[in-house]
């Protein structure tokens, strides 16, 4: 190792540090590993997805006969598809709890407002992969699915024409929308992802994780690991809670893959572009924006999003506002408790609808749940 | 540091557990991981091999369309061995623009209709097969007894759908030009000028094709092409020497062969002239329309647009072109069924189609070779006896090699060569039975035939002349050869009655008799059915005959010669015929038996009809 | 990796000697305490089941990424004898990612060849050098290859150029008057 020490200009004393970082007691409770889920999701997603792009071709003809070949023929491609498949919802799902744990514990409050923000986009682009990822395969749903998201797109007010211009990358749904969605899949939003995620955990291991029921401590106690790990109320990060992690991961992984075998990823008909299916429903993680639309009339319904996503980004300073004003511990749950029955709600009336309409629900819970 | 904190948490300790937690949480996705391979291995067991189908080059376009327009089609051509080797829609649907039925189709020349003359390009034998077979002139039977009955007696409407489906129809086709002129081909009447150009011109100005031919016998063309006039594949013969083939059978097969030539290249040279006459030589339709009822057909003895005879998609149904469906009984079942010759019932009775139906999975018909004894044992079909291969034979197309006996007219009789055709048959048999099962059985087979002309049909046609001969009936075309029926036709012609084969009850009466009721008993013998010999068979042979052939004949003549049609000495003539019948010794059971006389009728019978 | 291994070693050296119940300081990189037997039971465990997984799932990852294999080679209905008269050749084009010759030997044109015998050679043009496609050039009855002049004699064998090898032969079956190939699969 004196090797790598001569050639590697790092100390390695900098990595023991890191790897030792205390982590707050309550860690230690398997509930509070789950936050890792969403990074092990991420990095299931990241190899299957690479596995992916071996065969997939993102052109028109082939894309539905490439996703096809994988399913059907590579080996062990169903599973890496299935897995893909579960780990993405699995993704979306982890975020989604974790953003309503950070919101309910009012982990976001100061000095940790950037940080929710640097959330905020980071769940942006994990809807992002999610809509691009579903239209890659080219069935009859990715097709109208790109269809009706390029189409709301481009209502929006002044730069509608252009967003819709430029994610079809021609005048219909076609071959340059394949190419794009499948850069933006595939390049862009992984790279800003790992941006983001790296700034996120930058700043949340900087900032130290929120210690419930403790108080904050100053920047300067926060580097003093010897004291705070002989307090008893802090626990190295390696080896013992990475094992923590090690575990869930495997579990996810077992539960994942279980899963797949049970609920494996199908291919719907290939895409008509001159047929439009009779129900025609985006991603369960869409239904919320389905069923504003088809309440309101679309400018409202952008604009009432528009508003939602501004009041969702910016929270920790309306939050940080409303409690100079009034400070009333429970205003902010209020708030969120009513975000999140709206959301709710409408993502079930949506299920429903679809239920109740065409009684199919099982084939495509398990269908359109990419 | 000696604080003791409020809550001490053992930290190590459940690093420990950890690890185990650790390891059974590994050992549970190894299992996981195990159990994905063994899903993997079960997915991925070799299947039956799936044959890849390949679109050859020229046919790729095609198949990109009409795999959206008509899904049935494709799907059912790459399951067939065709697309296994590379024959595709080109092959078969390519045309020259001159062809009957050729038109344009978004960049290629092709033609719906795909005769035998396609088909033979690369099953050059079969085709020969079965242009020299009876299944080949199945559509000609213009002027018979059934095709009356069906274009006139019913309407054309029921022979279109009804007789035509199975015999096969003429398909006329009607060219479309980009200039909107149109050029139809009346295939019937095409075929009919055909033959009567080669029955008064004989094969000039056919020399070419005569050589081509011919060119396995010296000095035959020239012959050929010095006859005067070749009206059928007899006058072929007839010019043919026994030099110029190894044995008669090769002399028959090459005379249908070089006569079905030569009416094939005629006939292209009229199509030909007609379409110059009409300034559409060389111009390519852009779209063509077939007469309704002539298309859609898939009758056996089809005349195609190209005057070739047949329809291969008869049996070996298109797309798939399978040839296990084609050695079901049932395709043979589509025709040869019914009250006139039900061959598939027949069939179905009898223990081949019971041992069939039983051991179905065992039959192995999807095999190339298909040998009965080698490739199969269980049980045969239709095609195993009637085309298939044995131990001793190659498998034919030519349906009537093996058959002995014609069942067809109202007395049956041997047909040529029976003898060296009985012999095929009978090595087929002896796949499975011995030697006596199979002798012994064609005497009871021959016995039922010859029982069958000997008691009742040559009596019931000798009938049916004699009144045919008196004036008594309307005669049918098929009488007027018989002595004396010319004289009673122009009698007739006298009184305004014309002949006519079916306006007289009688001769429906004899219809049903030998064409439907008579055909069942030989049918039902010939191949084992006792129901069909039986009840379906003599039984109903014997009630029409007794009980309505020989009364309303009897009542006819009293009839007529009360109208003064006929005298009393003609019917005096037609009574002693009946009385001639009646009064021998089998059909003496009407006036009673005794135990004697019943001894020595069953005497009568072993020997008259038991040989 | 070297160095926190050494401190998992340690901290399992702290457990064993802390016993319960004590807070512990964190592991100092030279502690030498030796390991109890269920502690290392417990790490072999965690070896002996994380190895087998991780490498099962590297199998698999690897037997992933290989695209499944087809047959190699099919058996296609080209053209009818016929079609070739003899000394004469054909071309097909873009047969399963061909490009083949089909040549059938100058001979009585009236069928003084045994009847057994057959006539007809297949070559795959695809030139052994680097790939370029030869034409046959039937006056002289030779293959030439236009990249580098590469030329090969009418049974595929090089004569002159750059070419290893000759070119590949193909299978001919005749059957019935109609000529089969059995042509290799060269693209997917």
């Amino acid at each position: 190792m004196a090797f790598l020490r001569e050639r590697v200009p790092l100390q390695i004393e900098v990595f023991e540090q890191l790897a030792k970082e205390p982590i707050p007691v309550h860690m230690k409770r398997w509930w509070y590993a789950l936050g890792g889920t969403p990074l092990i999701c991420f990095c299931i997603l990241l190899a299957t997805g690479i596995c992916l792009t071996f065969y997939y071709i993102p052109e028109p003809k082939q894309a539905y006969r490439s996703v096809q070949y994988i399913t059907e023929r590579v080996y062990f491609g169903w599973y890496i598809r299935s897995m893909h498949k579960w780990a993405g919802n699995l993704m979306i799902i982890a975020v989604l709890l974790h953003l309503f744990r950070v919101f309910f514990t009012g982990a976001y409050r100061r000095p940790r407002e950037l940080n929710w923000m640097v959330g905020c986009g980071l769940l942006f682009t994990i809807l992002g992969f999610g809509f691009t990822g579903y239209a890659l395969v080219f069935d009859q749903l990715s097709y109208w699915a790109a269809q009706v998201g390029t189409g709301l797109a481009a209502k929006t007010p002044l730069v509608g024409e252009f967003f819709r211009r430029f994610m079809l990358g021609g005048e219909v749904v076609g071959e340059g929308t394949l190419a794009r969605f499948f850069v933006f899949h595939v390049g862009v939003w992984p790279s800003v992802f790992s941006a983001l995620l790296g700034i996120h955990i930058f700043l949340f291991r900087g900032l130290g994780i929120a210690d419930l029921g403790a108080k904050t401590l100053s920047p300067g106690e926060a580097r003093d690991h010897d004291a705070m790990l002989k307090s008893g109320r802090y626990f190295p990060f390696f080896p013992n809670h990475a094992m923590t992690e090690l575990v869930v991961a495997l579990a996810i992984l077992i539960v994942l893959t279980e899963l797949s075998i049970v609920f494996p990823a199908q291919l719907g008909p290939p895409a008509d572009p001159l047929n439009t299916p009779a129900h025609i429903q985006p991603e369960w993680y869409f239904f919320f924006q389905f069923q504003l639309l088809k309440m309101f009339p679309e400018h409202l319904a952008l604009g009432l999003q528009l508003v939602m996503v501004v009041i969702m980004v910016f929270w920790p300073f309306i939050d940080g506002w409303m409690l100079r004003r009034w400070n009333r511990a429970w205003l902010s749950p209020c708030f969120g408790m009513a975000g999140l029955a709206v959301f709710l709600g409408l993502t079930v009336k949506e299920a429903l609808h679809g239920y109740v309409l065409f009684h199919d629900w099982w084939p495509k819970l398990t269908g359109s749940l990419l | 540091m000696s604080e003791t904190p409020a809550n001490p948490v053992p930290v190590h300790d459940d690093l420990k557990w950890k690890k185990v937690l650790v390891a059974i949480a590994a050992i549970l996705f190894f299992a996981t991981m195990v159990s994905i391979g063994f899903i993997e291995m079960w997915r991925l067991k070799p299947r039956e091999k799936s044959a890849l189908a390949y679109t050859p080059a020229d046919s790729a376009s095609c198949v990109e369309c009409h795999q959206r327009l008509t899904p049935g089609i494709v799907s059912d051509w790459m399951l067939s061995r065709h697309s296994e080797k590379g024959v595709g829609c080109m092959s078969c649907h390519q045309a020259e623009s001159n062809e009957p039925d050729a038109y344009e189709h978004y960049g290629s020349v092709v033609a719906t209709v795909v005769s035998p003359s396609d088909c033979n390009k690369c099953h050059a034998q079969i085709g020969h097969e079965f242009q020299i077979s009876h299944h080949s002139k199945a559509a000609q039977f213009i002027g018979s007894l059934d095709n009356f009955l069906g274009e006139f007696i019913e309407g054309r409407q029921a022979a279109v759908s009804g007789c035509m489906q199975c015999h096969g129809s003429a398909v006329s086709v009607t060219k479309v030009f980009a200039d909107n002129t149109e050029f139809t081909q009346d295939t019937g009447q095409l075929l009919e000028r055909t033959k009567t150009a080669l029955s008064q011109a004989g094969a000039q100005g056919l020399e070419a094709k005569v050589r081509e031919l011919t060119s396995g016998a010296a000095g035959l063309g020239q012959r050929l092409l010095a006859a005067k006039a070749l009206p059928s594949d007899k006058a072929v013969l007839q010019v043919m020497n026994a030099q110029d083939y190894a044995s008669d059978t090769q002399r028959e097969d090459n005379a249908k062969r070089i006569f079905y030539g030569l009416l094939l290249a005629k006939g292209q040279e009229l199509a030909r002239a007609d379409l110059k006459q009409a300034g559409a030589e060389g111009k390519l339709a852009k779209k063509v329309k077939f007469d309704s009822d002539g298309w859609p057909n898939t009758g056996i003895g089809r005349i195609n647009p190209d005057l070739s005879n047949g329809s291969c998609t008869a049996c070996h149904s298109r797309h798939k072109f399978q040839v296990s469906m084609a050695r079901e009984p049932e395709s043979c079942g589509k025709c040869h069924l019914g009250p006139d010759h039900p061959q598939y019932e027949v069939y179905n009775e009898s223990k081949h189609g019971i041992a069939f139906r039983a051991n179905r999975e065992r039959m192995n018909l999807e095999a190339h070779p298909w040998v009965v004894g080698k490739d199969y044992n269980v049980a045969p079909t239709c095609a195993t006896c009637h085309m298939g291969a044995s131990r001793g034979q190659p498998s034919t197309h030519d349906v009537g090699k093996r058959i002995s006996w014609t069942l067809r007219p109202a007395i049956s009789e041997k047909l040529e060569h029976w003898e060296a055709k009985r012999s095929a048959m009978q090595e087929v048999c002896s796949t499975c039975h011995a030697k006596q099962q199979v002798d012994n059985f064609y005497r009871q087979y021959d016995g039922v035939v010859t029982l069958y002309n000997e008691k009742f049909a040559k009596p019931g046609r000798d009938i049916i002349n004699a009144l045919a001969r008196t004036g008594a009936i309307t005669p049918s075309p098929a009488q007027m050869a018989v002595p004396g029926v010319a004289e009673a036709v122009k009698m007739l012609g006298e009184k305004g009655l014309n002949p006519n084969p079916f306006d007289d009850e009688v001769e429906w009466t004899w219809y049903l008799l030998w064409h439907h009721e008579g055909r069942r008993a030989r049918h039902g013998a010939s191949m084992m059915a006792p129901d069909y010999t039986q009840w379906h068979g003599m039984f109903e042979v014997a009630h029409r005959f007794y009980f309505e052939l020989v009364p309303q004949t009897r009542k006819l003549l009293e009839e007529r010669v009360h109208e003064g049609r006929i005298t009393e000495a003609q019917r005096a003539e037609v009574l002693k015929v009946i009385d001639g019948v009646l009064a021998r010794t089998d059909h003496a059971w009407l006036k009673g038996l005794s135990p004697d006389q019943k001894r020595e009728q069953m005497k009568f019978y072993k020997d008259r009809y038991n040989q | 990796m070297f160095v926190t291994w050494t401190n998992l070693m340690n901290v399992i050296t702290e457990n064993s000697a802390a016993g319960t119940g004590q807070p512990v300081t964190p592991p100092v990189p030279d502690a030498k305490a030796g390991q109890t037997r269920r502690d290392f039971l417990a790490s072999v465990l965690v070896a002996g089941t994380a190895v087998p997984a991780a490498t099962g799932a590297v199998v698999m990852g690897l037997r992933y990424v290989l695209p499944p294999s087809r047959q190699a080679t099919a058996e296609l209905l080209m053209c009818r004898a016929d079609e070739v008269l003899p000394g004469e050749s054909k071309i097909f084009d873009n047969v399963l990612g061909s490009r083949i010759c089909l040549l059938r030997e100058a001979g009585n044109a009236s069928g003084g060849e045994p009847a057994s015998k057959n006539p007809f050679r297949a070559f795959s043009l695809r030139c052994s050098h680097l790939g370029c496609f030869a034409h046959w050039e039937g006056g002289v009855r030779k293959f030439v290859c236009p990249c580098h002049n590469a030329v090969f004699d009418e049974n595929g064998q090089v004569q002159s150029g750059p070419p290893p090898t000759g070119l590949q032969r193909i299978a001919v079956e005749l059957r019935e008057n109609l000529v089969y190939l059995q042509v290799p699969y060269v693209q997917a």
